[in-house]
């Protein structure tokens, strides 16, 4: 591929190192000392130059592990050599399994192009919105390397979306933790690389690099999801879009790679030159918000749109110097995407794909029914049994042999509100009926669709429970029970997103439940108005982080008050003191549609 | 045969057989083709097996079937007879809540209104679903306005609500 101008970033990032001089596998300093970037002896990428022994937050629900920060040698999309953070996870429990204990350069998405947005502070806080994922792998047994990517050590600015740069440090992290003392990681260890959205990037760069920049490197197979493939594409997908963070950040990003195709100085009104500082000093979630369906053409000196922008040699040639499929996979390759991504357009994955297959690639292509946040963590099973068979020593089923045309997006349209969809996600749900001590469980075929509208903070869904049979002992006798859950206006609510990712849910939803026969076997009672007297009031209340919304533990749990039933020829009076009044204990677990495989 | 089989025996042909008078066989009929004493009658034989070891007499003002079913509900607690003292409980209060919709004898709604302070003291009902019994029954007890609303007020004290209603000028 054709390299944009050679940058001097050498010379910039000399500028930045501080008198100490670190020698090889040294033990660095604690606080963000840590992050000040030593005299460097070596040049050798991959090559460590120095760590400490870490304190990693990752929540419940995770085994036992040592963490480690370090800084280690790496590369520039221009070939220059520069030093990146990052964090090793290694799980307490001995390896069991064959050979040695596989290892998954895990690589991050967005976090934001503050400092203290970087992924190895921000799981020491625990407030990584990312850790769920980084949980399957350790909960695997396989060890985790986590890159922050240039730019996080201090004074520095990201080289965000520099496909090349990224790569090359989800790489070279691999022989850096192996000269870690206590990591039992050896080079010949076998890996693998996962990430998604930018880190699916960076994944995919790794895919079509890995052979010529870390030729040793025990590769077993690539999984990415939620790709930007091709940047004119996505970029002006994003412009004026709910995403327009991720183009403010992209645009600093790879001007702060490429200084001598983009000079942002010169490129920007006063508008841009304070966006770009505000979105220095910004995570992921709060620029979201802040920037969100801003357009390029606010903040260029003359107003220059997007494309205009892109007229420009200069710009052109480092933003399309980002566009993956030059290259070719050398080890199976998962991808996946969201079919309602609402930030990366899918089309332009599939591309990728067609391109890949074209080259005999290795691929295999999923495709999830949601949008870009949810589909980032409902597809962690996916991936891990993925990356299991790939340790395994399985074959990777090829998946270019397609018969059906590339799946059409489904995202809602861009430049309004941000919108996510639940589109009739399954609705796992129980019922604890207080008087008769029995559960009712609702019908597996239940749903709930909702926009849950976050620019607006508001949600408005509905429940979809087919009528259904259940059993219940009532005296001592075994008696079947026809319900039906009829809904009573629609799901309501308000719901909102932190700053840290954490998103609330507080809305209700009625229903009035239904009697429709009583009796045993084929044997039937049947009613006609056999229901509650006023619909029963669920309160839907969840508070988590974003992630549980795709892995599916967003879970509604309350209880609630039955009313009085009417309407059963005589015997409401009867069915009113077995399953009427308060303490009836609900819970409903929402979960995405499952991913279909495009072949 | 246990006493389960035979019960479902003597539910099935009870069932049927009150299809077979109105003309339908079960699995076809709807509701609108049995009279509620013919529905009693399946739901009797439907629960002809349950047993209980309670060993009060079945009160007069609850059915047999009732009586049955409460009991054997009950038999299954700790405590059976306060459980079932609950549910009979709940089972006279929606009786008399019926029976009063269906004759709105002021005696009934006194009854019932002097019921509910108990009853979401107990925990038996909410406050709010109380308050909207109230104003029902107060609705159809008490015809001038400027007294219902004293009375609504009043009773709602009982069950620990307080509002003041104020008259709006337009």
């Amino acid at each position: 591929m054709t390299h944009p101008k050679t940058f001097t970033g050498l010379a910039l990032t000399l500028a930045l190192i501080s008198p100490a001089v670190a020698l090889a596998a040294t033990e660095g300093p604690s606080g963000l000392d840590f992050y000040e970037v030593p005299a460097i002896s070596t040049t050798t990428h991959g090559d460590l130059i120095w760590y400490r022994e870490a304190t990693v937050d990752l929540g419940g629900g995770v085994a036992g592990f040592k963490a480690w920060n370090v800084m280690y040698r790496s590369t520039d999309s221009l070939g220059a050599q520069n030093a990146v953070t990052g964090t090793i996870l290694v799980p307490t429990a001995k390896w069991s399994g064959f050979g040695g204990r596989p290892v998954v350069s895990y690589a991050m998405g967005t976090h934001g192009l503050q400092q203290g947005c970087a992924p190895s502070l921000q799981m020491q806080a625990g407030t990584d919105y990312e850790t769920e994922n980084v949980k399957a792998v350790v909960n695997a047994g396989y060890a985790v390397l986590i890159t922050d990517y240039a730019g996080y050590t201090t004074g520095d600015v990201p080289t965000y979306l520099a496909g090349e740069s990224q790569a090359h440090a989800a790489l070279d992290i691999m022989r850096a933790a192996s000269q870690v003392p206590g990591t039992d990681i050896s080079e010949d260890d076998p890996v693998a690389i996962w990430g998604y959205s930018q880190g699916g990037q960076t994944a995919t760069w790794a895919a079509e690099l890995a052979e010529s920049y870390t030729p040793d490197l025990n590769l077993k197979g690539v999984a990415a999801g939620g790709v930007p493939a091709d940047f004119p594409v996505t970029a002006d997908y994003l412009d004026g879009s709910s995403g327009a963070s991720f183009l403010l950040g992209a645009v600093i990003g790879l001007a702060e790679q490429y200084p001598d195709n983009i000079d942002l100085d010169a490129l920007t009104n006063d508008a841009g030159k304070a966006a770009i500082e505000q979105g220095k000093n910004e995570c992921v979630f709060e620029a979201l918000f802040d920037f969100m369906n801003d357009s390029i053409e606010q903040y260029t000196a003359n107003g220059e749109t997007l494309d205009e922008m892109l007229e420009d040699e200069n710009v052109y040639e480092a933003v399309a110097a980002q566009n993956l499929g030059s290259g070719k996979p050398t080890v199976p390759l998962y991808q996946y995407h969201g079919q309602a991504d609402e930030f990366i357009p899918i089309s332009q994955h599939t591309d990728l794909k067609s391109e890949y297959c074209s080259r005999f690639a290795n691929v295999t292509f999923d495709v999830y029914p949601s949008e870009h946040i949810v589909t980032q963590f409902q597809a962690a099973p996916t991936v891990m049994d993925w990356l299991d068979d790939r340790f395994s020593g399985y074959p990777a089923l090829n998946g270019c042999l397609t018969f059906s045309p590339a799946p059409e997006s489904t995202a809602n349209p861009g430049g309004g509100d941000f919108v996510v969809t639940l589109d009739q996600w399954f609705l796992d749900g129980t019922m604890h009926l207080a008087t008769l001590d029995q559960d009712v469980v609702l019908p597996e075929e239940s749903t709930m669709t909702a926009d849950t509208n976050i620019t607006q903070e508001t949600m408005v869904g509905s429940l979809d429970v087919p009528d259904f049979q259940t059993s219940l002992r009532i005296a001592g006798i075994k008696t079947d029970v026809w319900l039906s859950i009829q809904q009573v206006g629609d799901i309501e609510g308000e719901v909102s997103l932190s700053d840290e990712g954490i998103l609330a849910i507080d809305g209700t939803v009625a229903a009035n439940v239904v009697i429709n026969a009583v009796g045993r076997g084929f044997a039937k009672i049947p009613f006609k108005h056999c229901k509650t007297e006023e619909p029963v009031v669920f309160d839907l209340d969840y508070a988590g982080p974003i992630s549980d919304l795709g892995s599916g533990q967003v879970t509604f749990i309350g209880d609630t008050y039955f009313p009085d039933i009417e309407g059963c020829a005589g015997l409401a009076s009867l069915f009113t003191a077995l399953m009427s009044g308060p303490g009836q204990e609900y819970s409903f677990r929402i979960e995405a549609p499952a991913p279909q495989q495009w072949k | 045969m246990s006493d389960n089989r035979l019960a479902t025996l003597v539910f099935v042909l009870l069932l049927t057989g009150a299809c077979a008078a109105s003309g339908v066989k079960a699995e076809e009929s709807g509701a609108d083709a049995r009279t509620d004493a013919q529905i009693q009658s399946s739901f009797m034989a439907l629960f002809a097996g349950s047993q209980s070891d309670v060993a009060q007499p079945r009160p007069a003002d609850v059915s047999d079937v009732e009586w049955r079913v409460l009991t054997g509900v009950s038999a299954d607690d700790a405590d059976p007879e306060a459980r079932l003292a609950l549910l009979l409980d709940n089972l006279r209060f929606r009786k008399a809540l019926e029976a009063f919709r269906a004759t709105e004898t002021a005696e009934l709604g006194e009854q019932l209104l002097d019921a509910l302070p108990q009853r979401v003291e107990q925990g038996a009902m909410p406050a709010d679903r109380a308050q909207r019994l109230q104003m029902q029954i107060l609705s159809v007890l008490e015809a001038d306005p400027p007294l219902r609303r004293q009375r609504a007020q009043e009773e709602a004290r009982r069950i620990g609500v307080g509002f003041d209603i104020r008259k709006v000028n337009s």
